[in-house]
């Protein structure tokens, strides 16, 4: 009894706290968020079955017109005859259109037998017909009507093979009077049928919407949070709004970012159906274009970059390509004329590659502080959120506002908030001196493509990375638009990817940490790959692409952003500095590639071969790291030793001889930096990095990561304010 | 400190109210927005559907229709025809137009020496084939139907053979479609209008949550009072 009180009290006690206390925090937060979420899910699913309904009726109308006057004239061509067994139908049977498609209506000619119809005549095969007589069952007192009375109906019935729609008109014979009844069939379903209603794909458009809504939502109200909260002034200038500034720069970036490269491929298809384009230039000849400048723009011309950042700091940079790249993006737009769109698409691209080249000197500079809470991996693992999900909700907008109010409004809607990311940058990252890596020449890069194993590794495991970016940009645009459906759909794929990669593989690998090491992460990312990619090629559908996707979520989510760390242990040390410059152009080569190739597949009519031979070749240069690994595995005990490698001698190096990306490669703890740590040999004295150019001081930051040991903790406020000296 | 802790409370009401007033904004036009374009992708989903429908429907239409037309019987004697043809067509083309919004328009026409002659036609406007140059198109072995598709119109000009073969007369029939415009906007207006409205009510409910609490502490502040 006193339980039952206790229960009955502490229910009142709920209530009242409900009722007293309003949402705060993190609560208030999720409830805005699920709150936003369904409310617009609803309302866009409400909206949609108005619309539906509103135009089925009109569908509906249309098809009983046809049913009609199909029917007269049917009526008109038989008229005066005999209406009798064996009798021929002297007009072509009529078509009608449902789903894009064309299919013929069912014509059955009845006479009057007693207080039934018989049937004398139909237009259905003869091997769906039974020889017997067929009256006329399951019909209403419409088809007496439309015989008695000489009128044209439709009406519905049913029999054995299914539910009808039908358009019933009388037949005039010789006499002149009512011999019989013309009947058009339609099935049921057809007569109600709307292509464009609520489809699957529609409804995961819809999701897709509401979900990157929320998540924007989520994302100001972060921003906000951030921007009117206390920075930490114990911490040095660019980390001081922690880890949110960060990831709201990188997310904003990438919602902007993604939106020009998304709508190439629809506003393209768009000039070439209003004539913009000389029909001798295949349409897909120009996306593949257009998409080859955009990604060459984004990835390519490090040095240029890297020439700017030095010269203007990279905050001025920043703001003055976002400035640039908005007048861009206006004057393509407006001009709207396909010429001035393709031309303007590399400087687009490099002015948009910028605020990327710029997150990645924030990241350079702030890792090297020695705070663990500010590591290289977890700033790029925030960062990386940060550009999934700004995908998400850029490919929403852009197929949003491309699709209702066209080119100008996604060019406004992208400079707008890319000067959000210039306004973000200039508070959170108050100083970002460049990065003193060492340039990388095109020898240097050959050198460390062609090596055994370290080259195989970029070409076999970075590169593909990027080709499979292209997938993302130019693939899905492209054949999402020749499935026909929305810009806005992409989203969708996008979601799914993020989920798979970010979500689910992440927590597998936390479920189960140290079962896979890189190597093994390396197979079964190229076998996801391979797969994803075969069984896309074998049924090109959208559905399938769903799967495709899942697969390659999980095969691009598997590395953790371990490569430079992997791959920094796999060379020599004198070149380790060059690792991360090496590994970024073998990526940015990658998505270049990856324009190219999948730009290339719809050049032909049948996607299915092309993408097969696609999906060979990558099967070739992802399985190229695993086999070279297999053949180069240590040497076991009982297993004759295999003959040294001869390196490359370069004539002028210190170390006498040796190929610089070899080093370490056939080092037993290969693979393993735990147990390679006690391998390495630090480099003669002397050939240290001495500076970019002839002259130049030691760089101020020591290269090598000591995560967790602050070096700037020497208690001088300079320092802690940041290094202004750049 | 009374100030400090007063300027902190200030400062982080205002920026409480700066975080409701943008959030609020946001979600409303991006309610907007994404309703605008599920609504607009629907029409014109619905619009091309509908169109390719109703050419299909003209086409096929105009096919059986010329097939009925006896070119033996134009040639023979135009106003004898004029007058048969006058009673079938109208009966043929059934246009039931408080039901469909989708209008036909016909004419039929003689041809002889390169020329049309109108023998009858169902409206002063929207006929089209006395307007453009017939050498155009039709030509002595011409069997395939001219089409014209201009915005809101389709039209279908299919020749009439007499039992020789000869082109001796040419039928029109067009649909037009022109209340697909008003009718979208219609559409499009009273759901953007009930978006609106549902927004409004959203976030006034969602309100609830936040003012139900003050209000309850008034009264129960009041209640204490007297």
């Amino acid at each position: 009894m006193r339980d039952k009180e206790g229960e009955g009290t502490d229910m009142q006690n709920f209530l009242l706290s409900s009722l007293t206390t309003s949402p705060r925090g993190n609560r208030s937060l999720a409830s805005q968020l699920g709150y936003c979420f369904v409310v617009i899910l609803v309302v866009l699913i409400v909206i949609s079955l108005t619309i539906t309904s509103a135009y089925t009726s009109v569908l509906e109308q249309d098809r009983s017109d046809a049913l009609q006057t199909t029917a007269v004239t049917s009526a008109f061509a038989i008229s005066h005859s005999a209406l009798q067994e064996g009798m021929k139908f002297p007009i072509p049977v009529s078509l009608y259109m449902i789903d894009g498609h064309a299919y013929t209506y069912t014509v059955n000619i009845y006479t009057k037998a007693g207080n039934s119809f018989l049937r004398v005549y139909t237009s259905k095969p003869a091997d769906t017909v039974t020889s017997n007589q067929y009256t006329l069952d399951g019909a209403g007192n419409e088809y007496s009507k439309a015989f008695e009375m000489q009128e044209v109906v439709v009406t519905s019935r049913s029999d054995k093979s299914g539910n009808f729609v039908a358009g019933v008109a009388p037949v005039i014979g010789q006499e002149g009077t009512v011999s019989g009844l013309v009947e058009i069939l339609m099935p049921e379903s057809d007569f109600h049928a709307a292509e464009s209603g609520l489809s699957v794909s529609w409804i995961f458009t819809m999701i897709s919407i509401a979900a990157s809504l929320s998540i924007v939502y989520f994302e100001i109200h972060k921003l906000i949070t951030t921007m009117l909260g206390k920075p930490d002034r114990q911490l040095p200038k660019i980390i001081r709004y922690g880890l949110s500034g960060c990831h709201s720069i990188s997310f904003f970036s990438a919602m902007a970012c993604s939106m020009p490269p998304l709508v190439i491929v629809s506003y393209l298809i768009s000039a070439s159906k209003s004539a913009e384009l000389p029909p001798s230039i295949p349409v897909a000849a120009v996306i593949l274009l257009g998409g080859f400048l955009f990604a060459a723009g984004f990835f390519g011309f490090s040095t240029l970059r890297m020439l700017f950042v030095r010269r203007f700091t990279t905050r001025i940079s920043l703001i003055f390509s976002i400035f640039a790249a908005f007048v861009l993006l206006l004057i393509s737009s407006i001009f709207s004329n396909v010429y001035i769109y393709l031309l303007l698409l590399l400087p687009i691209g490099f002015c948009l590659g910028m605020v990327f080249y710029f997150q990645r000197e924030y990241r350079i500079y702030a890792s090297r502080l020695g705070y663990e809470e500010y590591s290289e991996r977890v700033i790029h693992n925030t960062q990386y959120t940060g550009y999934l999900l700004g995908a998400c909700v850029g490919a929403i907008m852009a197929g949003i506002i491309y699709e209702r109010f066209g080119l100008l409004a996604v060019s406004v809607i992208c400079g707008s908030i890319l000067l959000i990311v210039g306004i973000q940058a200039l508070l959170f990252v108050q100083h970002c001196p460049p990065s003193s890596s060492p340039p990388l020449h095109l020898p240097n890069y050959l050198y460390a493509l062609v090596s055994k194993k370290s080259g195989t590794f970029i070409w076999s495991c970075v590169t593909t990375a990027g080709i499979q970016l292209a997938f993302y940009f130019v693939f899905l645009p492209f054949f999402l638009n020749k499935l026909g459906f929305s810009l806005a759909t992409i989203a969708f794929y996008y979601l799914v990817f993020s989920f798979v990669g970010s979500i689910l593989v992440k927590s597998l690998l936390k479920l189960f940490p140290n079962r896979l090491n890189m190597q093994g992460r390396i197979l079964i990312s190229a076998i996801f790959q391979v797969s994803g990619l075969l069984i896309l090629a074998l049924f090109p559908t959208a559905k399938i692409l769903v799967i495709t996707v899942i697969f390659m979520g999980a095969a691009l989510g598997l590395h953790e952003f371990r490569w430079l760390d992997f791959y920094t242990d796999m060379i020599r040390e004198d070149k380790q500095a060059m690792a991360r410059e090496i590994l970024e152009r073998g990526f940015a080569s990658g998505v270049i590639l990856g324009s190219v190739g999948y730009g290339s597949l719809f050049l032909f009519d049948n996607l299915q071969l092309p993408l097969l031979l696609f999906t060979l070749l990558m099967a070739v240069l992802l399985f190229a790291y695993p086999l070279i690994t297999l053949l180069y595995s240590p040497i076991r005990p009982n297993t004759p030793p295999s003959p040294p490698e001869q390196p490359y001698y370069e004539p002028d190096s210190p170390f006498g001889s040796g190929d610089p990306f070899t080093q370490n490669q056939d080092n037993s703890n290969y693979g393993n930096p735990a147990l390679q740590q006690n391998d390495r040999t630090s480099p003669p004295d002397g050939y240290n990095y001495q500076g970019e150019y002839p002259g130049q001081e030691t760089p101020f930051y020591n290269e090598n990561r000591l995560y967790g040991q602050n070096r700037f903790n020497t208690g001088s406020t300079d320092e802690r304010e940041g290094d202004n000296r750049r | 400190m009374p100030f400090q802790a007063d300027q902190q409370n200030g400062s982080e009401s205002s920026s409480a109210v700066l975080k409701i007033i943008v959030l609020t904004l946001f979600a409303v036009v991006t309610a907007i927005v994404a309703v605008s374009f599920a609504a607009n992708h629907m029409r014109v989903g619905f619009e091309k559907e509908y169109r390719a429908q109703v050419n299909v429907k003209t086409e096929q239409l105009a096919a059986a229709s010329s097939l009925l037309i006896n070119g033996d019987e134009i040639t023979a004697d135009p106003v004898k025809a004029q007058t048969k043809y006058a009673n079938v067509l109208p009966a043929i083309m059934i246009d039931s137009m408080e039901k469909n919004q989708s209008r036909k328009l016909y004419a039929l026409y003689a041809y002889s020496g390169g020329a049309l002659t109108p023998l009858l036609k169902s409206s002063d406007t929207g006929i089209l084939a006395a307007e453009i140059p017939i050498s155009d198109w039709l030509t002595a072995g011409e069997t395939n139907p001219y089409i014209i598709d201009n915005d809101g119109q389709y039209t279908v000009l299919t020749p009439i053979k007499d039992s020789q073969n000869k082109i001796v007369g040419l039928f029109e029939l067009s649909s037009t479609y022109t209340f697909l415009n008003s009718y979208g906007n219609a559409v499009e207006r009273r759901v953007l209008m009930s978006v609106l409205v549902a927004v409004a009510a959203g976030i006034s409910l969602f309100s609830l949550q936040y003012l139900v609490p003050g209000i309850v502490h008034i009264a129960r502040q009041r209640r204490g009072r007297y």
